[in-house]
């Protein structure tokens, strides 16, 4: 980090910590979070022209690359901190069943469609937004949402009777 | 329904966010003032310099809140301060509030306190370096029909401070930022802040009980709930 150069620095220390939370909502256990972030960083030469865009929809991208090499991998993960197990800071909200049931969903839903939802819910984007965060269309957003919403929708009726 | 599930997502999504913390992170989160690397910078220092030290003035000559543990900074501590609204942005427009009673509360023993100008809220409040997260908010019911816009915006601000909230301070403006809106407030001096007459519906949660107040400090820090 600190060869960065002083502006690219300075996107570091505005947005890592924000985009560790972003990227562990995409990949679940708090190191992938962070290496995916340090991975994007690692990969900037020069500072983009929309600095927050350009690193959500890298931290996006490269999350959904640690998805699929976890697939293969997954046995080698096994140690590591998932969100879900770690000490909370604040243990009544995590405890929260549904809560917690909800958060499961969201984790598998479709790689597409549980980004748009964490983009949608978390960073609070618009759908213009999203389309432009990951290169696909406002329709396509739209659609996607829909389908990830009514999945969620399922998924909780389905629990709450079981 | 949708919408109870939307809101659902989102506080299930800052929640969890709110549990990263820095001090969870292999890595350091860096230092917020990176070292100076450029020439303009040493003018910068300077002028910061300059600022602190009228500013230190002031705050000698001024007096009244000598006690201010509100430094500037994007992680302020919020104990024992108490604010009032400036202004409120949601879906791109921002509203300033001039009412002098929308405001909030961050008591020391873990009291939340918010006033939108209609209705009145007491909750819990946690901090945890950039976040802070309300919970168990209550508020009293009254109706209001009119279609003021800095009501309405003092209503959604307020209303919006529930569950994990994104806490900054720049310029002596404090943000705070949660489900897609910004409450701008700026600080209330002479604020007194005293322990709850009785013990809240949520006392026994505290950790800190009526009356444990020494010197403006807490005897002991609020455990976590369990």
């Amino acid at each position: 980090v600190t060869e960065l150069p002083a502006e690219l620095q300075r996107l570091y220390e505005q947005h890592y910590l924000a985009l560790v939370r972003l990227a562990a909502h995409l990949v679940d256990d708090l190191e992938s979070a962070e290496d995916v972030v340090q991975d994007v960083f690692a990969g900037l030469r020069t500072t983009p022209a929309d600095p927050v865009r350009y690193l959500r929809r890298a931290v996006v991208n490269r999350a959904r690359s640690t998805l699929r090499r976890r697939r293969v991998v997954r046995t080698f993960l096994a140690g590591r901190t998932r969100l879900d197990d770690a000490e909370p800071a604040d243990e009544d909200l995590l405890r929260n069943e549904r809560r917690r049931t909800l958060l499961v969903a969201v984790g598998q839903l479709p790689h597409r469609q549980r980004e748009i939802v964490v983009l949608r819910y978390y960073e609070d984007l618009g759908v213009s937004e999203i389309a432009a965060v990951l290169g696909i269309s406002p329709g396509a957003v739209s659609s996607s949402l829909s389908r990830a919403l009514d999945a969620l929708h399922s998924r909780l009726g389905d629990d709450r009777e079981h | 329904v949708s919408t109870d599930l939307e809101t659902e997502l989102r506080e299930a999504l800052h929640a969890r966010a709110a549990t990263i913390t820095p001090d969870r992170l292999r890595r350091p989160v860096p230092a917020r003032r990176s070292a100076r690397r450029h020439p303009t910078a040493w003018v910068a220092a300077a002028a910061l310099v300059l600022a602190a030290i009228v500013g230190i003035g002031f705050a000698v000559l001024g007096g009244q809140d000598s006690g201010d543990r509100v430094a500037a900074g994007d992680a302020p501590d919020l104990r024992s301060t108490a604010w009032a609204v400036t202004a409120v942005t949601g879906d791109g427009r921002r509203q300033p509030i001039t009412s002098p009673e929308v405001s909030v509360a961050f008591h020391l023993d873990h009291r939340f306190d918010a006033n939108d100008g209609v209705n009145f809220y007491s909750g819990r409040w946690r901090q945890s370096g950039d976040t802070v997260t309300i919970s168990d908010v209550a508020g009293t019911l009254v109706g209001y029909g009119g279609h003021d816009p800095a009501v309405l915006a003092a209503q959604r601000g307020i209303g919006a401070l529930n569950g994990a909230v994104s806490v900054s301070l720049r310029d002596g403006t404090l943000r705070l930022a949660t489900h897609g809106v910004t409450v701008e407030l700026s600080r209330r001096t002479g604020f007194q802040d005293t322990p709850a007459a009785e013990p809240s519906p949520t006392g026994s949660r505290t950790g800190g009980a009526p009356g444990s107040y020494v010197n403006g400090s807490e005897i002991a820090p609020a455990p976590s709930a369990s």
